[in-house]
């Protein structure tokens, strides 16, 4: 399990991480989301201790990770924007991080390379922007870390290798007990297959949760009744946000669903009344919402 | 195979419940059938594998599978299913009628209706609830 304890860091006089706190458990994918330069790279490389913290502490399996510790050794970090040593081929990386990985495994590296259909002999900088990514998720899975680091990985992968590219971290966290954290701000992608996510923005985490738990507490309905009504009414049901369209109120919320109905039918004639589901991304937007980011006036 | 509606307000484990328990009832798997392993049915809807398990763990709850450890799920036998599932086809049942009651419907207007649904068109054309 990967714990990360009120993380702060300042580029000069720029907060850049404020307060974080990640509960990344083994088995699982963690889902760190946020708004375009919050800070989700600059936290993955704290991790790594690419950066040191002004304040805060990192630990791994209770283990406090400081610069140099043995356990890092365990970690593998797949950057956003890949560089790889000038004319090396995927085949030479591998030899070479087979020296820094220990379980760096050669039956799995070679398995992925035909599964992606990854040229390991091409020269890795001559490759697109999806090519280079699966050839470093080939590597990062090969490596067989506990705790693995994916940020924007999905970002350039097209349908059918993104499939392939599930299909393949799935296996890995059930039967390895891997530590996934991935980064993303694609939100579809990430939707239901998280098992935990971590909202930030500017450097904070507004909300982390179990996304189940999320989707179960944060609801839309949609609801019409006949004649004259206000919606101060039903401030204790915690609207979030509401939208009417002609007589249709569209309410998003975190009070009880049935006791708002029951509420509605018992001093109204309730014309319409359905609950509708929402996405990781709907659930972002009324978040971040929340604190005034993409605010249209 | 298994479809997920993201649109549906339903949490996505009982709607794999839902969907598992109507492809057993339509007999696509039989009894004693294996069900796709926790794994696969992941990959294939792209669905949190703790999710799939938390559906699983509720079919068995409900006797609907039962588990080997370290082989997999598996589907029950079909005297239990149909049982089962006429219990839980009842308590929906009862559920409706409960609300329809609620709505203010009377004893012989429940009645009409019902018959409606079984013998269409008997009960002359002027509310033909459901029928054609």
């Amino acid at each position: 399990m990967l714990e990360v304890s009120n993380l702060s860091k300042k580029f000069g006089n720029f907060q850049v991480l404020e307060n974080i706190n990640i509960n990344a458990e083994k088995n699982q994918i963690y889902g760190l989301v946020g708004s375009n330069g919050c800070g989700k790279t600059t936290i993955l490389k704290h991790i790594m201790r690419i950066y040191k913290e002004d304040e805060g502490y990192i630990s791994f399996d209770g283990e406090e990770v400081l610069e140099g510790s043995e356990i890092i050794k365990d970690f593998y970090y797949v950057q956003d924007i890949l560089y790889f040593p000038y004319q090396y081929t995927l085949n030479k990386l591998f030899q070479y991080e087979k020296l820094m990985y220990e379980n760096m495994s050669e039956e799995k590296f070679q398995y992925l390379l035909k599964y992606f259909n990854v040229d390991g002999n091409k020269v890795l900088n001559k490759m697109s922007k999806g090519q280079k990514k699966q050839a470093a998720f080939v590597l990062a899975i090969a490596a067989q870390p506990k705790l693995l680091l994916l940020d924007e990985i999905v970002d350039g992968l097209d349908g059918v290798i993104k499939r392939k590219f599930w299909d393949v971290l799935l296996k890995e966290v059930m039967e390895n007990s891997m530590t996934v954290i991935i980064s993303s701000h694609d939100l579809k992608e990430l939707d239901n297959i998280c098992d935990k996510v971590g909202i930030m923005h500017e450097g904070k985490i507004l909300k982390e949760e179990n996304l189940e738990k999320m989707k179960e507490e944060i609801k839309r309905v949609q609801f019409a009744v006949d004649g004259e009504f206000d919606l101060g009414e039903l401030k204790e049901y915690n609207i979030l946000k509401t939208t009417k369209i002609g007589s249709v109120y569209i309410c998003t919320l975190t009070g009880n669903i049935e006791d708002l109905r029951k509420y509605l039918q018992s001093n109204y004639n309730l014309l319409l009344f359905d609950t509708l589901s929402m996405s990781l991304e709907e659930i972002f937007i009324t978040e971040l919402g929340g604190v005034g980011y993409g605010k249209e006036e | 195979m298994i479809k997920i509606d993201n649109n549906n307000p339903k949490a996505i484990y009982e709607q794999i419940y839902d969907e598992i328990v109507r492809l057993i009832m339509s007999k696509v798997f039989k009894p004693n059938d294996k069900l796709p392993s926790v794994r696969e049915l992941a990959s294939m809807t792209k669905i949190n594998p703790n999710t799939i398990q938390k559906a699983y763990k509720y079919l068995e709850d409900d006797n609907y599978i039962y588990s080997i450890k370290g082989v997999g799920n598996f589907v029950k036998d079909a005297e239990e299913l149909r049982n089962l599932h006429m219990r839980n086809l009842k308590e929906e049942l009862y559920k409706i009628i409960k609300s329809l009651k609620e709505l203010g419907l009377t004893k012989d207007e429940l009645i009409k209706i019902v018959n409606e649904f079984i013998e269409p068109g008997i009960e002359g054309g002027e509310s033909n609830v459901g029928s054609k």
